[in-house]
């Protein structure tokens, strides 16, 4: 495989990959660090790829996957520093105030399992129908239908009443 | 499954509109009499009605094109480090290992391979917690060293190393391809290492307790070993292989989720079934996706000596040699604080009182931590500012650790607002309000959650290393009240690829000689332009957004108190967080500890799973 490809796949795909993470994250910056996460890891193994990768499949599931271990390792940082005895100058009340709605989101979406957060982000992030998430997960259409039931009354329970007020 | 639980199950698909018309219908129906079906609705079509809106995001052209330059950007960089175009560095596996922060027990892999000699001295599958040391046969005892030549590569770096383990002479040393090499006298307490590019040694403090694992012997190397093997949740399959053609045993050790990349790690050790001795392993890693990112081959020979100096490992006597060793003095200084490190209000309870000043008179914590070797438990409750619940606040004007724990634990008080846990292995942390708990468990644990003796004994580990200079003050405070004052200097640093900067740091310590040397006061200065910076250069180029802020912190502590076995602890704590000391002089806020030692500890205490829920 040419770096000409690699620039080739650059170019078709970072679109997708900033996309997906922007949602997730509904930060850009943290999206672009997540671009650059994953098209690295790629060059990082260009030499093994052999050309009958299904890049739309593995760049969706590298990029869903990635972005949801930010947040998990943002989220374990942000509570740690919410103790106020030596980090903050905050106050007592101040640890348990609301985070930002995407935000918040994406707390609950790390909490999932990964094949149901991966299922849910496509579905309703990316708006992909059953058939297509089946494809790139290389799954039963069934087995997505009950990944995304799970998923969104997991997250409708931790979720939705902050949404409702 | 009733009606209720049938129907439920199809809100999901009812609120996505995938159900018949029929289904559709009943739905309907039982939602008209089951207000729990129809909150459930609400909450759904909520969080579709979110995510619909979040669909809706997407990235700016602008920004699309400034993520592709960055990566072509650092492919070129990739590129002109090697004419392949792989990213082939000058380390090569073993090191990469030893360095990784993310596979603490991979760091530790080549070592592995050393202790599973012992092991292998059963022939049999191995339980870790029923092996009897003391059967270890007396020849492996007399082992004196091991040498192993490891070939490989991981993540693209290609690679050959040697290492030596003197099990008497208590030395590590190893030697790498592209010319390293490192030799570590644990008994001296000094590491020397070659670097060929500069062709420099240089020699630092390297306490033994740095040493992963234990070098006094194959045993308790073993044993040390093992301590970590089961903290990772190593599997171990015992087959029979052939090798060389000749049968041996074949011990397959898998470990899975390594590091933040999730990889699958295995270990294969071939040895020899009469001798017991091992022949040859090899490591493998592969990522989740299964692209092999690790792979290498390890021989063993077993050695009467081994090297006594680095020069024995071809570094050249011409190299020139930079001494960061501290003074004499200084290393005596620390090895004294080390032993009353280790003696530190180790076993306790604790209950602290905190309060804020600056903000309202009525506002204020109150914690209560349970602390053995292993584990720490830590439970805080918040006392509402403006809120009349501030009556369950303490207000006994003279609170001791028994009145303080009967208010703890009374029934009405017991509306908890944090709960942390470090049981060993995992953190918990439980959160939130009494009605609407949240928790998580972490991998590791975070190192900044800390004990009180880990604050006030802290770890001197970091004190001499890269990157930073460790001076000893002495001036008229610190000679009137008996203090050792140590200055640490660190410079800032830019990792470009991670985006992460460190701002240079100060950071002093005054410990009291008098109290069991307890860190009276500590001081830590986080500065972006900071005078002992020594390249003013270093954040050119660098986004402004990925710098952190300045941060100044003042500890000190006010009032000292002592355990019945005489045991000096801090009673009174002050903390002053960035301008507060110069603004007002009242500190951030202040905390108060009762303390009660080698207490009996409430039952479960330290159990993950009778956490709040």
């Amino acid at each position: 495989m040419l770096k000409q490809d690699f620039k080739a796949l650059i170019n078709d795909y970072s679109t997708q990959v900033l996309n997906t993470a922007v949602r997730i994250l509904g930060d850009t910056h943290k999206a672009q660090d997540v671009h650059q996460e994953v098209f690295l890891g790629i060059w990082q193994r260009w030499h093994k790829y052999d050309g009958q990768t299904n890049w739309k499949a593995y760049l969706y599931r590298t990029t869903v996957r990635k972005a949801i271990h930010l947040v998990k390792k943002s989220r374990t940082e942000r509570l740690f520093e919410q103790q106020p005895e030596y980090t903050s100058k905050q106050g007592p009340d101040e640890s348990l105030r609301v985070a930002e709605l995407q935000q918040k989101l994406a707390g609950c979406l790390a909490g999932l399992p990964k094949r149901q957060a991966e299922v849910f982000v496509l579905s309703r992030m990316e708006g992909l129908k059953a058939e297509k998430i089946a494809e790139l997960l290389g799954c039963s259409q069934e087995t997505v239908r009950v990944h995304l039931h799970r998923a969104m009354k997991r997250l409708a329970r931790e979720f939705g009443d902050y949404l409702i007020k | 499954m009733s009606k209720h639980e049938n129907i439920n199950e199809l809100l999901t698909a009812f609120a996505l509109g995938e159900l018949s018309q029929q289904q559709a219908s009943e739905v309907k129906t039982h939602l008209a009499g089951c207000p729990q079906c129809s909150k459930e609705l609400k909450q759904l079509k909520a969080l579709l009605e979110c995510t619909g809106r979040i669909r809706q995001l997407s990235t700016d052209a602008q920004t699309c094109e400034s993520a592709k330059q960055a990566i072509f950007e650092a492919v070129e960089s990739e590129k002109n480090k090697h004419p392949s175009g792989l990213n082939i560095g000058p380390e090569s596996i073993w090191r990469t290992i030893m360095k990784s922060p993310i596979t603490k027990l991979a760091a530790a892999a080549v070592i592995v391979i050393a202790a599973f000699i012992v092991i292998n001295q059963f022939g049999k599958p191995v339980s870790f917690i029923t092996i009897a040391f003391a059967d270890i046969s007396e020849a492996m005892k007399k082992v004196p060293w091991m040498h192993q030549i490891n070939k490989g590569f991981e993540r693209g770096i290609i690679g050959s190393s040697e290492q030596w383990f003197g099990f008497e002479t208590k030395i590590h040393a190893d030697k790498w391809s592209n010319g390293k090499a490192s030799f570590w006298s644990l008994k001296e307490r000094k590491r020397y290492k070659y670097d060929p590019e500069n062709k420099s040694i240089t020699i630092d403090y390297a306490p033994d307790d740095n040493f992963p694992l234990n070098l006094s012997s194959p045993v308790l190397l073993l044993e040390s070993l093992h301590k970590m093997l089961k903290e990772q949740g190593a599997e171990i399959l015992t087959t029979e292989a052939e090798y060389d053609n000749q049968r041996v045993q074949l011990q397959e050790i898998s470990l899975s989720s390594v590091g933040q990349n999730n990889e699958s790690h295995t270990l294969k050790l071939y040895i020899q079934p009469d001798s017991k001795l091992l022949l040859a392993a090899q490591i493998k890693g592969t990522d989740a996706e299964g692209n092999v990112v690790m792979d290498g081959e390890v021989t063993f020979e077993y050695p009467n000596s081994g090297p006594k100096d680095i020069y024995d490992l071809g570094v050249p006597r011409t190299a020139n040699v930079v001494n960061n060793l501290p003074p004499a003095d200084v290393s005596d200084i620390l090895a004294d604080y080390k032993s009353y490190r280790k003696n530190g209000v180790f076993s306790h309870i604790a209950i602290i009182i905190m309060k804020w000043p600056s903000q309202s008179a009525q506002s204020g914590a109150v914690k209560i931590t349970y602390c053995n070797s292993n584990s720490m438990r830590t439970e805080r409750r918040i006392a509402k500012r403006r809120s009349a619940n501030w009556s369950e606040y303490p207000n006994d004007n003279e609170p001791n650790f028994d009145s303080l724990l009967r208010w703890w634990t009374s029934d009405e008080n017991s509306k908890l607002n944090e709960v942390f846990l470090f049981d060993g292995k995992h953190d918990y942390y439980v959160y939130g309000l009494p009605d609407r708990l949240k928790s998580y468990r972490t991998k590791g644990h975070n190192p900044n959650h800390k004990s009180l003796n880990d604050i006030f004994w802290p770890d001197i580990s970091m004190w001499i290393g890269p990157n930073r200079e460790l001076k000893f003050v002495e001036t008229d405070y610190t000679k009137n009240n008996n203090l050792i004052c140590i200055k640490l200097l660190f410079q800032g640093r830019v990792i470009l690829s991670r985006k992460d900067v460190s701002l240079p740091q100060k950071r002093v310590y005054y410990l009291d000689q008098l109290r069991d040397y307890i860190c009276t006061r500590q001081e830590y200065y986080q500065l972006q332009n900071a005078p002992w910076q020594k390249d003013k250069t270093w954040l050119d180029g660098v986004d402004p957004n990925v710098i952190p802020e300045d941060l100044t912190k003042l500890r000190e502590v006010t009032e000292f108190a002592r355990t019945d076995t005489g045991q000096w602890y801090p009673k009174k704590i002050k903390t002053w967080l960035n301008n507060d000391m110069a603004e007002s002089g009242e500190p951030t806020h202040i905390e108060t500890i009762y303390l009660r030692t080698e207490p009996q500890f409430p039952k479960g205490i330290f159990d993950p799973k009778k956490l709040p829920k």
